[in-house]
């Protein structure tokens, strides 16, 4: 059987873009639990930079938001 | 002579007839007390002799970002009971912070080597993009995740108890205390050449209760806790349970 790699090229892709949506969902529930986990360890200790705290993950979060658009818009 | 006000409507020689009715004029009404509010007396804390002491041994913290904080205004806990005063709020010191801060600055080259490599080359440059994106946000989440280990990795001494809090890979929240009565023993450990240098150590506190041992990791001053802890023990209000002092 004769295998031509410039064909197996767009099968790998999309199985690249699969793995890239799954992985970056994943991230995304990660993210979340992220903030859960931040909120509550900032209830239970407080400090002066405890907002900051907060408002980091949130960037976070955000950014694990438009990872997941970014992958389905651009691949 | 009396002479009108009103300019516009009368000649200046033309008598002035007085009118008693009553005029629109507004009357300043005399200005309202307004009720006076009891500001709460600013609560001056007495220090007895013994706190006095223990403070003068702890010091005073000059910086907001210290990992050793001596009485803090603003830090606090939800398991504090009431009246109950934090003395000292320690975190491990700032220099065990290099090594992921280290690892992190390394992580963010990572791309830049991949890049000078070729190693993606073959793929197409949207793929590229995603991959550094996904890389540098896990880049993040790594640092991130190291600060928040030390930064609610907190030990702290009341006048009651002490109290190890510590949260574990974001998720496990891990909580011990003992009362000031039952610490029967406390000792400490500066090891290594960073260690000497910047004074920081471990602190062992050997209990009567039902948890052995307390240890505060990699804090800084820990004479200065170990002579806070032995002065707190030696307050009048202290009351050895569970073993000799």
């Amino acid at each position: 059987m004769n295998l031509d790699v410039n064909n197996l090229m767009p099968l790998f892709l999309t199985v690249l873009k699969i793995f890239f949506i799954a992985c970056s969902l994943f991230y995304l529930v990660f993210s979340l639990i992220v903030v859960k986990q931040v909120t509550s360890m900032t209830k239970n200790v407080k400090d002066k930079f405890n907002s900051i705290l907060i408002s980091f993950s949130f960037i976070h979060l955000i950014a694990a938001a438009v990872l997941v658009f970014l992958i389905i818009v651009i691949l | 002579m009396n002479r009108s006000k009103d300019l516009d409507t009368i000649a200046p020689d033309d008598p002035i007839t007085e009118t008693t009715e009553p005029t629109n004029i507004l009357i300043e009404e005399p200005p309202k007390e307004f009720p006076k509010i009891n500001h709460p007396k600013k609560v001056k804390i007495f220090k007895s002799k013994s706190d006095q002491k223990i403070y003068d041994i702890l010091g005073h913290t000059k910086s907001p970002f210290s990992a050793f904080l001596v009485n803090p205004k603003i830090f606090d806990f939800t398991e504090r009971q009431d009246k109950e005063v934090i003395i000292l709020a320690v975190r491990s010191h700032w220099i065990v912070n290099l090594k992921w801060m280290f690892i992190t600055v390394l992580m963010l080259f990572v791309p830049n080597i991949v890049d000078m490599l070729d190693t993606l080359k073959s793929l197409p440059a949207g793929y590229q993009f995603i991959t550094h994106l996904f890389w540098y946000l896990f880049t993040f989440i790594y640092a991130f995740e190291k600060f928040l280990d030390w930064y609610f990795d907190v030990y702290i001494l009341t006048n009651k108890r002490l109290v190890d809090i510590k949260f574990n890979n974001l998720i496990n929240k891990h909580f011990a205390e003992a009362d000031i009565g039952v610490i029967q023993d406390v000792s400490s450990s500066v090891r290594g050449v960073l260690g000497t240098f910047f004074n920081f150590g471990t602190v062992l506190i050997q209990t009567a209760s039902e948890i052995n041992q307390i240890i505060f990791k990699n804090v800084p001053n820990p004479e200065k806790i170990i002579k806070a802890i032995q002065e707190l023990r030696n307050a009048p209000n202290c009351t050895p349970k569970g073993g000799e002092l």
